[in-house]
């Protein structure tokens, strides 16, 4: 028996010596939990993500779960389940930040491990096509004039990244964020469809809602919030800082692991997800959803959300979501 | 290139090679699927929609179109055998289907869904193909107050489908929309109702309700039976399909219903419920028989059948005119587009028209093979109906809770199916009707939602509910038919209170 024990201890050890790559490595299937259904954001990013890990980045099948619910606080709530495994891994975005400070959730980035921030979304400040207001100059002029007779709409919740951009643009130019009247609307497309009928004046919402409709000439985009010009059918249209009003706000995308990772397991997964960052394919999935490159590894994505946290902090007080 | 042009390139790809096999197996796949309880058209698409993942854009669509059409067919067949629906646009169905199936009807009652999904299927399409671009912007005059009094007016429809007592209908009514109002609340972001757990945040799972309302309350209803010694098993009354009068009975409910159901499936958002429910009520009134209705009168299939599949020709105008889904199941194609590198939007029809004449072309043909895939399977499937009770009932046991667990992969869903089983047990023993809940808990989510949207839009002026013609010709019914509704026992009343009076205070008396 100790013989064999002998040549299996002695095999692990020629097989460490053999790839001195890293010292973790997953050695069954590894699952991506993604907490929204099948075609839904997260989903989309979670597939892109399976296909190009694949692709030799990953040596183990990759399988992508659908746990959809609260915001994906369901989901990171069942990989949490699995304490220092890195077979499963997730997608997150400032919504559990969000959760967390208004108390809503016992979930917390502290108690997981936030491994790599992907991608940022920026967001596009809209009008129909049709409106009186062409321009984001006189947006921020009817905001300071007479906020009450302007009607703001967005999706999916208070306190989102579509309001906390608006916050933010109180904040810089100096309106009360609470005269303009507002509702939320349960998906971006009802949000679109209110836009366009003209039953709100503008809304805010990531520039992929929004890029068909200015293509197609029903919706005109004041403004984004993204730190320099995008391209595509977003060219023409200015950033907020170039106008005047230092509004950079995109809420990222990012992979979580369970709580308890080692430091191996998270080097294993910060390498592998910046290869993916790099690859072609991942390229091509940043320019069809307009999303914008932001590629920061483990200590450097625990630093941007703690900072993340206090912009959400002061933008939620803003929105008096927060005492 | 003319519309019929390109309808006819679109049925040539539904039929060339791999695309035709694609539509087969979704249109079969979607059948089996739609006939678990609670898994229906939205939920058979989200469920199938990975193993689509590896096709072409054209492929893939194909394939879900299959699955959608087929999963509305199969949806059916449990609601009329098993007395549990695939979804709340099958629920309708249900309240004549199973009591015909009961008298010994369930293979007349298939035919006749068949039958009205195809017609009902095909007049939609037609109506799809010929009137999308005319009528592609009428979707956005349906802001928030047009969804509430559109939403009220359905509500208030949901009457027509009460029977016996009118307290206990609303009692459930009530009940429902109680349910609704579980989870984050939309305007204000607080939780409501979630006792902490963030399990409850997205509200009550729909399909949890469904199988526990229906498909094990019906267990536990058939088990009682069993035990009792009651169980009887039915058998066929007459000819397996429909019979010269049962033909005759429904020769106009197709069309109506056909036509109910696209002019709803248009406004996004309304969906196949609004549709089945508002073509139920107009059978009922149209009707010589109405006392009938809710005990199997075949009109009630056939109505809402069509209804529901007209509907999906309707909702796909604003998915492929301008973008935006017209129901849940158009929603997951909508992200199916997106997977395939597809982004929907106003340019949908003017830059991939290839894509989108495929999927109608591929509508149509699935049309076709579900009528030929299904009425031959009739006569198997009402043997269903004589299959022993205890293996019958650890069958549909087994089927709702995989149903209920499948859609979220989350357990806590087979927690709520199962207490909804107990509640719509008790239910059944207190004669309080299970399907006005369940759409009151389907409808009161937007309905509440949309009353405070649009009072917050008019700063909390009331005029900010009618604020255009469509909007106050919705409100204007409701009020009528619950006048009418309310009116008609006074009046009865006074006419059996005044012969009465009569003979109490008569002549000779005064």
């Amino acid at each position: 028996m100790s013989a064999v024990y002998r040549f299996f201890g002695l095999a692990l050890i020629a097989s460490a010596t053999c790839t001195p790559l890293l010292a973790a490595e997953p050695d069954r299937t590894v699952e991506i939990i993604v907490g929204a259904s099948p075609g839904g954001g997260f989903d989309r990013t979670a597939r892109a993500m399976e296909r190009v890990l694949e692709e030799g980045i990953v040596n183990q099948p990759i399988k992508v779960t659908n746990q959809p619910g609260a915001g994906g606080a369901v989901a990171l709530a069942s990989m949490n389940r699995h304490p220092g495994n890195m077979h499963y891994i997730s997608i997150t975005s400032p919504n559990i930040l969000t959760d967390e400070l208004r108390g809503m959730s016992p979930l917390k980035f502290d108690s997981m491990t936030p491994i790599a921030t992907l991608v940022s979304e920026y967001l596009c400040f809209a009008v129909s096509t049709k409106s009186k207001i062409t321009t984001a100059a006189e947006l921020v002029a009817s905001l300071q004039n007479n906020p009450e007779e302007l009607h703001f709409g967005f999706a999916t919740t208070p306190g989102n990244h579509n309001h906390v951009a608006f916050a933010q643009l109180a904040e810089v130019v100096g309106f009360d964020v609470m005269k303009p009247k507002t509702v939320v609307f349960k998906g971006a497309s009802e949000a679109v469809t209110a836009l366009l009928g003209q039953h709100i004046d503008f809304s805010i919402a990531p520039v992929a809602s929004f890029a068909e409709y200015v293509r197609s000439g029903d919706v005109r985009c004041l403004a984004v919030s993204a730190p320099e010009r995008m391209g595509g059918a977003m060219a023409a249209v200015p950033t907020w800082t170039e106008i005047g009003y230092n509004v950079v706000y995109g809420p990222f995308r990012g992979v979580i692991g369970p709580r308890d990772l080692s430091a191996d397991q998270i080097a294993y997964w910060e390498e592998s997800l910046k290869k993916m960052s790099e690859s072609d394919a991942w390229e091509k999935e940043i320019v069809d959803n307009y999303w914008s490159a932001n590629f920061k590894g483990h200590a450097e994505t625990l630093k941007y959300l703690s900072t993340e946290r206090d912009v959400l902090k002061a933008s939620l007080t803003t929105l008096k979501l927060l005492k | 290139m003319s519309t019929i042009e390109f309808l006819a390139s679109g049925i040539a790809t539904a039929l060339t090679g791999w695309n035709f096999a694609y539509v087969v197996i979704g249109a079969f796949v979607g059948t089996w699927i739609g006939m678990l309880p609670g898994l229906g058209p939205s939920t058979g698409i989200a469920l199938l929609l990975p193993l689509t993942y590896g096709l072409d854009p054209t492929g893939g669509m194909i394939m879900l179109c299959g699955i959608y059409f087929g999963s509305m067919y199969g949806g059916s067949i449990s609601s009329i055998l098993l007395n549990t629906p695939g979804d709340v646009s099958s629920v309708i169905t249900m309240l004549d289907g199973n009591p015909m199936a009961k008298r010994g009807r369930g293979g007349a009652a298939l035919f006749c869904s068949a039958i009205a999904s195809f017609v009902g299927g095909t007049i939609g399409l037609i109506a799809l193909t010929f009137l999308a671009e005319p009528i592609a912007r009428f979707a956005l005059r349906f802001g928030p107050a047009e969804y509430f009094a559109l939403m009220l007016f359905a509500l208030v429809a949901t009457a027509t489908i009460l029977k016996g007592e009118a307290v206990k209908g609303l009692i459930a009514i009530m009940l429902g929309l109680m349910v609704a109002t579980v989870g984050i609340d939309l305007q204000s972001g607080a939780p409501r109702f979630t006792m902490g757990s963030p399990n409850l945040f997205d509200g009550v799972s729909l399909v949890a309700v469904i199988v526990g309302l229906f498909g094990i309350a019906e267990v536990f209803t058939n088990t009682g039976e069993l035990m009792a010694r009651r169980w009887g098993k039915v058998q066929i009354a007459g000819r397996l399909w429909m019979d010269k009068n049962e033909w005759w009975r429904c020769r106009f409910s197709f069309f109506r219903g056909s036509v109910i159901g696209f002019l709803v499936g248009i406004v996004p958002g309304a969906g196949g419920a609004v549709a089945t429910l508002l073509s139920y009520a107009a059978e009922k009134r149209a009707s010589k028989h109405p006392e009938e209705f809710g005990k199997g009168a075949i009109e009630g299939v056939a109505g809402p059948e069509a209804a529901n599949n007209a509907s999906v020709g309707g909702a796909l105008i604003p998915l492929f005119t301008l973008g935006l889904p017209g129901s849940s199941a158009t929603a997951i194609l909508l992200g199916a587009l997106m997977v395939f590198g597809i982004q929907p939007g106003p340019q949908l029809f003017v830059e991939n028209p290839d894509l989108v004449w495929g999927i109608i072309g591929s509508l149509y043909v699935a049309n076709v093979i579900l009528v030929i895939l299904n009425i031959p399977f009739i006569g198997i499937f009402v043997k269903m109906l004589k299959m022993p009770g205890a293996p019958l009932n650890a069958i549909i046991l087994m089927l709702t809770l995989t149903g209920a667990y499948s859609l979220n992969n989350n357990i806590f869903d087979v927690q709520i199916a199962l207490a909804f089983g107990m509640l719509g047990y008790l239910l059944r023993k207190a004669s309080i009707p299970s399907a006005p809940l369940l759409l009151a808990v389907a409808l009161g989510g937007t309905l509440e939602q949309s009353v405070r949207q649009a009072l917050s839009l008019s700063g909390g002026n009331i005029s900010g509910l009618a604020p255009s013609l469509i909007a106050a010709a919705f409100l204007g019914l409701s009020i009528l038919l619950v006048l009418l509704g309310t009116l008609k026992p006074v009046i009865g009343l006074a006419h059996r209170i005044k012969p009465s009076l009569r003979t109490s205070i008569g002549p000779g008396k005064v």
